[in-house]
């Protein structure tokens, strides 16, 4: 129960995500509606559209209300907080505009198709309410966090890290609210388009997880070293064991979603006991992201803190302290190293046989049969993650530091939401032996290679420059 | 006992042996039912 807000900034940091971060994903999810012509993702991409929509009173009123109980406060500067306020009002009236727009849309078509007119000005509302909730977003991180204002010649570790967690970490979270809204959705309705979707959702935000795990690690070292008055690194600690726990839960949830796509494909159809583990392991993942999210903003949010709150104080407690005294052992390091170097093995190889058979090598194989390779792909990035995570705890702010660590998770991220193209694109599936692939999947194909060299190329440079 | 060295190599076995295993073992019974179905 303590995870239900008590006051009006509380509530305005978890609504306020809705309209912003969630907008994110529906315009995505749109997108692709659009793209693959899929009547049902559209619908109910302006369903969600409408609902989002009414997030915005709720957003509105506990900002609003935020600002009465804080002013005055000196850690939240008033002229910040109405140049926050400003633009999240034209933000919000315009997606209020965008909600009505996609509802009236979805009612005149309801026994129709939707008008590609109407279709195209709610993308292009969505679009535009997207910049401007970036600026609302952006003014409202930095009235809290007043780290990222510090000089940066003073710091060891950048706060640009600290700055992309505060960012990065709402798109797993808030991503798979919808991802489980439109899971739900597709179960209830029992309809194939709309399981894939939700199934693609949880292997995105699985995906994005990674860089949201590390950035949170650097963020660790960034307002700690040098510390940060009402910093606690107990504290920290607590978040980043349930982060732990979170990690587990979305590669889990991910690859058990993958999975589901990947058997589709052969099976045409999909195993009601797979989707409904799935959904178990969503909605577990689901109340574990809650507590970590809930840890989190204990970090830095002192107005959300309550009296009856009890925060640890000993930042020796917990799981990770004794994961980076363990790993720091040369008999725990060097066998979960070995399995990072098979795990890349295993991901570059599969990565290079199906993207050179989309880029017209070995034509006598039909795509679906190099498809039949990728499971061995996916357990080789499930391996690296955690090995990954596990190595890296061994030194971490060294690791964070070097410059080689940010191309590689960028290109990590990049990499493996291109590789899921090959499970979701029809008209890659129908490409016969002999056949050639369209040129939209040889540009795919061209990224996952390059972006899987960057990253081996990138780990592997880690300790040499 | 096991020296420093010998340890280190049990664990790398140990540790590479089991997951490359189960990641082995998943990917046949993923074949598997894939195999079913066509058959």
């Amino acid at each position: 129960m303590h995870l239900i807000p008590h006051s009006w900034e509380h509530w305005h940091i978890l609504v306020s995500l809705l309209p912003s971060v969630g907008l994110f994903f529906a315009l995505c999810l749109y997108g692709i509606g659009i793209y693959t012509d899929k009547d049902i993702i559209k619908r109910a991409c302006l369903f969600i559209f409408a609902l989002i929509a009414l997030a915005t009173v709720p957003t509105y009123l506990s900002g609003d209300h935020s600002m009465t109980a804080l002013a005055g406060n000196p850690r939240f500067p008033e002229g910040m907080m109405n140049s926050h306020f400003n633009w999240s009002v034209a933000a919000l009236l315009l997606m209020a505009v965008n909600g009505i727009v996609a509802w009236l849309e979805l009612v005149r078509s309801w026994n129709g198709r939707p008008s590609q007119n109407a279709l195209h000005l709610v993308l292009g509302l969505g679009l535009v309410t997207l910049a401007l909730m970036m600026v609302a977003g952006e003014l409202g991180w930095d009235i809290n966090h007043n780290e990222l204002r510090l000089d940066p010649a003073t710091q060891k570790t950048s706060q640009l890290w600290s700055h992309a967690h505060i960012i990065l970490n709402h798109f797993p979270t808030i991503g798979f609210v919808v991802g489980l809204g439109v899971y739900v959705g597709a179960l209830v309705l029992d309809n194939i388009v709309l399981k894939r979707a939700g199934l693609f959702l949880f292997v995105a935000c699985a995906i994005l997880t990674v860089p949201t795990y590390v950035t949170g690690n650097a963020s660790m070292w960034a307002v700690t070293d040098p510390p940060i008055e009402g910093v606690s690194k107990a504290v920290i600690n607590a978040h980043r064991d349930m982060a732990l726990l979170a990690l587990f839960g979305m590669a889990f949830t991910g690859v058990t979603a993958w999975i589901e796509l990947w058997r589709y494909r052969y099976l045409g159809r999909f195993s009601n006991l797979s989707l409904y583990l799935v959904l178990a392991f969503a909605v577990v993942t689901f109340a574990i992201l809650a507590e970590t999210g809930h840890r989190g903003g204990q970090i830095n949010h002192p107005e959300i803190v309550l009296p009856t709150d009890v925060l640890p104080t000993d930042p020796k407690l917990g799981w990770m302290p004794a994961i980076e005294l363990a790993i720091n052992q040369v008999t725990w390091f060097v066998p979960w190293q070995t399995l990072h170097f098979f795990g890349y093995s295993l991901v570059f190889g599969v990565a290079l046989v199906t993207s050179l058979r989309v880029l017209g090598f070995w034509k006598s194989m039909s795509f679906a049969a190099v498809h039949r390779l990728l499971p061995i792909g996916v357990f080789g990035v499930l391996m690296n993650v955690f090995s990954g995570m596990l190595i890296l705890q061994a030194d971490s702010s060294r690791y964070l530091n070097e410059i080689t660590f940010v191309p590689k998770i960028i290109f990590l991220t990049i990499g493996a939401l291109a590789v899921l193209y090959y499970s979701l694109s029809e008209r890659l599936w129908a490409v016969k032996a002999g056949e050639e692939a369209p040129m939209g999947a040889k540009w795919v194909a061209a990224l996952v290679l390059t972006s899987w060299t960057i990253v081996i190329m990138g780990g592997r440079l880690l300790p040499y420059l | 006992m096991l020296s420093g060295n010998g340890f280190i190599i049990l664990m790398v076995i140990l540790v590479s042996g089991s997951v490359l295993g189960l990641a082995g073992l998943a990917v046949y019974c993923l074949n598997k039912t894939v195999d079913q179905s066509e058959g």
